[in-house]
């Protein structure tokens, strides 16, 4: 007799559901009583069995086997679909019923939904900032795979560099060579000009653009229109700019009739005639607030010595190729034009470098190619490393809890086996908790991202330019993917290992001793976890002490107090030499008697200062040859004032520094630096030696050595510097005033500084003042990124570790009540039962210490190429993170210990 | 014997539904009461039937059990589900208003 089971029932008693080959016996039993039924019936009516059979039969349809077709279908759609209800309702079931043992243990739900959340919103972190930085094109740039950017590939001391700034007659060459290049853009970098004057003055971030560069990268205006015809040319006539839309809601509230107003950018007003779409910065991700024509370059000082310079080298290149020309063959058309258009120019400059062979690259302008070479990518690549090593923490964290878990539900699982219930069906129940407890730490992680992007743009990647924020729909579904991996990693083995106990053993011994085989794995997760941590706790340490010698390296100078000032925009306001030379000298007179400034000085340029480095010949008469400096630069030289070298500190290691009277008389002096002295006199002093400078017709005397500088922290210190009296015949303007302050604390200074300018002159365009430290502080970014980060990281590692730690030593002490209560009853004392407990952290720390280290040790190459003259097996950063694991470790098991200490031997061993 | 009616598509089912909701049939149960009901003008095929009644089983309007005729038969009864008679209750509303309507427009006036 075969019996149908309600659906309800089958599902409160989990039963397998009906076989196929049942419902077909079903269905030709229910046909079957069907025919009886009707053939009665028609019998009664008086016809014949055959008769009768034969009708029934017809009843059904014309042709039988048809209809028996027709009913099996419709009998197996609807078991499909019951079963398919059936198996969602037990789905739901089961996440209902982890749900509802998830919230009888809320210690253990919170501490593993904490651990998810913290790992996968590291990594939700990383790939949002990694996305935005390396994975996506340029926003509002059309068909950004066929944009390629014109770069040279530069070999210096065996790395390879890109470099991307080309010579204007280049740009006219490749535009006028129609069979390669179907179309070729330029933009100057980006600099900073001033908008407005006096107190109101403020720097915009301007780009100088060809008439066919919105044109090139497929971008659309917001409002108004881009550059067009009207603005090609090399002559100034269409004072037009086009605004981003950032800087078109910052500085105009997003002000609709904007068009046709003009805006006064150094010596010219503009008209604005459009505004960019949101997002839009050209190729580069930096924030840019104005494009204006090209043809204003000479306005602005940037085409020096007109528009053929082949030696000047100032715009990027970007460009659509013809179709059928490869990269390659563009690349090789460009350097011939490169090569014919140097060979023919006739106007080489002194100093000019060549590096005739260097090739060129036609590059994608997708972030994954043009940052290739960023040192902060690269250490973004690293960073991702890191976080994935967090999340493997947490994924180790959540294991070993759930196999704790799973050994005090051994009676539970017994239980229901015995009952019947298909292990199969167990596993979905024990992954369901896992998957579970995953979604809501993804949940989490999305808010902790969230804020970890927002932190981290306003931080340490605050120039570059996001419109929108990073966070949005891929980020979230990179980190639904990273909760599905977590699920995978965290809760397979232990879904497995719980589902099968020893049925016989459990139910006997009553769940108390946690098996050897689980006890042992949670140990390996510890010691892994600890291993881990450690690994990221010397990475953090090798970053800090790089930071730390960056930050401290000589520089020959001495930054920290030291203010530079400089006024934007004279060159383009028309002021010559001798108007800067007075301007400068009043500022620097007003700034000096400022309370708060022990000295002041001006300068042509300064260290660090890489825009302006002036190049000069030297000749030592009787020497047909001078050693070449070891950097591999030219001779640079740069003019100052009295109190140049104690403003900056630097020192002078021999005769004096260049004073006030050097600059007010006429005599021929300079001060030279060490490098110099050292390669042009060696063992011999410099002093009173005779210079002839740029092919002049007199002596310029030494009358000083002082200390070399380096320009790049990570540079060398060995450039040949000369100092001249900063005097209108050397050709070098001012360009800045050097403020040191009494207290050291420049940044304090700036306010006041910035109004003496403002009060100096009247109408004066923005005042650039700032801190040296702020100068320096980008070639600082790396460490500091690195730093910042691998302690953030190393620090989120560690706390889950220590919860790890923490959770673990406090199963084991549950799990061994018993034994410690007959310990106690035999007459163990209190620190015995500490020491007992204590062990198994410590233990673990120094296993999972010394592999960690191990580990560390043998990953340095990774990050040895981050790192500033620190080694990556620095003994003090391994120590470092011996020292703190330790602590941890001893932490987190005190509290167990404590609690081990005070069982109470009575009820202990009552309690079974 | 009048010409037996085609079925308009979609009736079987709240036929059926109505049905049950008299009282738990087997399937020859609800094909006489059927052909009682319409004297015989509708013309339903047992395969059809049984195409709906399992349709019906499987959107869980209507529920299966054995059980045994009064006859000593076995046989398959069908009851109305909590869900079939909500089901029932709003098709036939709509079914009301849906002949109402064709009818009034069909036998209205007609325009000159």
């Amino acid at each position: 007799m075969s019996f149908s089971i309600r659906p309800h029932i089958r599902r409160a008693f989990r039963l397998a559901l009906r076989r196929r080959d049942l419902t077909q016996t079903d269905t030709d039993e229910e046909l079957r009583s069907h025919l009886a039924f009707r053939i009665a019936q028609l019998e009664a009516r008086g016809l014949t069995h055959e008769e009768a059979d034969r009708e029934a039969r017809r009843r059904f349809g014309d042709s039988w086997e048809d209809a028996m077709n027709r009913v099996h279908d419709a009998a197996r759609s609807r078991d499909d679909r019951m079963a398919m209800r059936e198996r969602l309702d037990a789905w739901w079931s089961d996440v209902a019923y982890a749900g509802r043992s998830l919230r009888r243990q809320p210690f253990f739900t919170v501490i593993v939904v904490a651990t998810f959340a913290l790992g996968i919103g590291a990594n939700a972190t990383m790939f949002a900032v990694i996305d935005r930085l390396l994975l996506r094109p340029p926003p509002e740039v059309g068909n950004p795979r066929t944009l390629l950017e014109v770069s040279r590939l530069m070999t210096r001391g065996g790395v390879t560099n890109h470099f991307t700034v080309m010579p204007y007659p280049l740009y006219t060459a490749l535009r006028a060579d129609s069979t390669a290049f179907r179309d070729v853009a330029a933009s100057s970098f980006i600099t900073a000009q001033s908008i407005g004057t006096g107190a109101n003055a403020q720097p915009v971030q301007v780009v100088l653009a060809s008439s066919n560069y919105f044109r090139v990268l497929e971008t659309r205006p917001a409002l108004g229109r881009l550059f067009g015809p009207s603005e090609d040319g090399e002559a100034p006539s269409s004072d037009v700019a086009v605004l981003s839309d950032g800087f078109w809601r910052r500085g105009f509230d997003g002000d609709t009739t904007i068009l046709g107003k003009t805006i006064r950018i150094g010596p010219r007003d503009f008209t604005v005639i459009g505004v960019t779409r949101p997002g839009f910065t050209g190729v580069d991700p930096l924030n840019v607030d104005v494009w204006l024509p090209l043809s204003y370059a000479p306005v602005f000082g940037m085409v020096r010595d007109g528009w053929t310079n082949w030696g000047q080298v100032w715009l990027g290149l970007v460009t659509r190729l013809q179709s059928g020309v490869t990269p390659d063959v563009a690349a090789r058309r460009t350097l011939k034009w490169l090569t014919d258009g140097e060979a023919a120019w006739d106007a080489k400059p002194r100093g000019m470098r060549r590096m005739p062979d260097a090739p060129f690259e036609m590059r994608s302008t997708l972030p994954s190619a043009q940052l290739a070479d960023d040192p902060q990518a690269k250490l973004a690549r690293l960073l991702v490393g890191v976080t994935a090593v967090v999340l493997l923490i947490a994924c180790a964290n959540v294991g070993s809890l759930l196999f704790a878990r799973g050994t005090e539900r051994r009676r539970e699982v017994a239980v229901r086996l015995a009952l019947g219930v298909s292990r199969g069906r167990l596993l979905r129940l024990l992954f369901a908790e896992t998957a579970i407890l995953a979604a809501c730490g993804g949940l989490l992680a999305l808010v902790l991202a969230r804020w970890g992007v927002a932190l981290l743009h306003a931080t340490l990647l605050s120039d570059f330019a996001w419109t929108e924020s990073a966070f949005d729909g891929r980020v979230v579904a990179a980190t639904a993917t990273l909760v599905v991996l977590t699920v995978v990693i965290a809760g397979v083995a232990p879904a497995f290992r719980a589902s099968r106990p020893d049925l016989v053993e459990s139910l006997k011994s009553g769940g108390r001793e946690g098996g050897i085989g689980v006890s042992r794995l949670r140990t390996l997760l510890m010691t892994a976890q600890v291993a881990l941590c450690v690994v990221l706790i010397v990475g953090a340490g090798l970053f800090v002490q790089s930071l730390r010698r960056a930050a401290t390296v000589p520089l020959g100078y001495e930054p920290t107090g030291v203010l530079t000032a400089s006024v934007m925009n004279l060159v383009p306001l028309g002021y010559k030499i001798p108007q800067r030379l007075a301007l400068y000298a009043s500022l620097r007179d007003r700034i000096a008697t400022l309370p708060g400034v022990a000295g002041a000085a001006v300068a042509a340029t300064y260290p660090v200062q890489g825009m302006f480095r002036f190049a000069v010949d030297i000749a030592v008469p009787g020497r047909d040859s001078l050693p070449p400096s070891p950097d591999g630069f030219v001779p640079t030289y740069n003019a100052v004032s009295g109190g140049y070298f104690s403003a900056l500190g630097i020192r002078i290691t021999d005769g004096r520094p260049i004073i006030d009277s050097d600059v007010s008389t006429a005599t021929r002096v300079a001060v030279v630096s060490d490098a110099i002295a050292r390669a042009y006199w060696p063992g011999e002093r410099a002093i009173g030696r005779c210079l002839v400078l740029n092919a002049d017709s007199v002596c310029t005397t030494v009358v000083g050595v002082a200390a070399d500088v380096k320009q790049a922290i990570d540079g060398t210190s060995a450039g040949f510097v000369v100092y001249v009296p900063l005097r209108s015949e050397w050709d070098l303007g001012p360009n800045a005033v050097i403020v040191r302050a009494r207290n050291g604390r420049a940044e304090e200074l700036i306010p006041a500084v910035r109004r003496a300018i403002q009060g100096t002159a009247p109408n004066l365009p923005y005042a650039n003042v700032q801190p040296f430290d702020a100068l320096l502080a980008p070639q600082l970014r790396t460490w500091k990124t690195g730093s910042s980060l691998f302690t953030l990281f190393g620090g989120l590692a560690l706390v889950i570790a220590a919860i790890g730690l923490y959770s673990a030593i406090s199963y084991t002490v549950a799990q061994r009540r018993h034994e410690f209560g007959v310990r106690v009853a035999l007459g163990a004392r209190m620190p015995d039962v500490v020491r007992l407990v204590m062990d198994q952290g410590i233990q673990a720390a120094v296993i999972g210490t010394i592999v960690g280290a191990v580990a560390a040790a043998s990953l340095g190459g990774v990050v040895a190429p981050h790192l500033f003259q620190t080694s990556p097996r620095e003994p003090a950063a391994f120590a470092l993170a011996a020292v703190v694991i330790v602590v941890v470790a001893a932490l987190a098991s005190v509290v167990p210990a404590w609690r081990a200490s005070r069982v109470d031997p009575v009820t202990a061993l009552r309690a079974d | 014997m009048p010409p037996s009616l085609p079925l308009v598509k979609g009736t079987l089912d709240l036929l059926i539904l109505r049905a049950l909701a008299w009282q738990p049939m087997h399937g020859f149960e609800i094909a006489s009461w059927l052909e009682e009901r319409s004297s015989g003008a509708l013309d339903v095929d047992d395969s059809a039937l049984y195409q709906g009644l399992y349709r019906l089983e499987g959107r869980e309007l209507i529920a299966a059990e054995w059980g045994i005729t009064e006859n000593g038969r076995r046989a398959r009864y069908y009851k109305v589900t909590a869900r079939g008679k909500a089901h029932l209750k709003q098709e036939t509303a709509t079914w009301v208003r849906y002949t109402e309507t064709v009818t009034g427009i069909l036998t209205g006036p007609t325009e000159a």
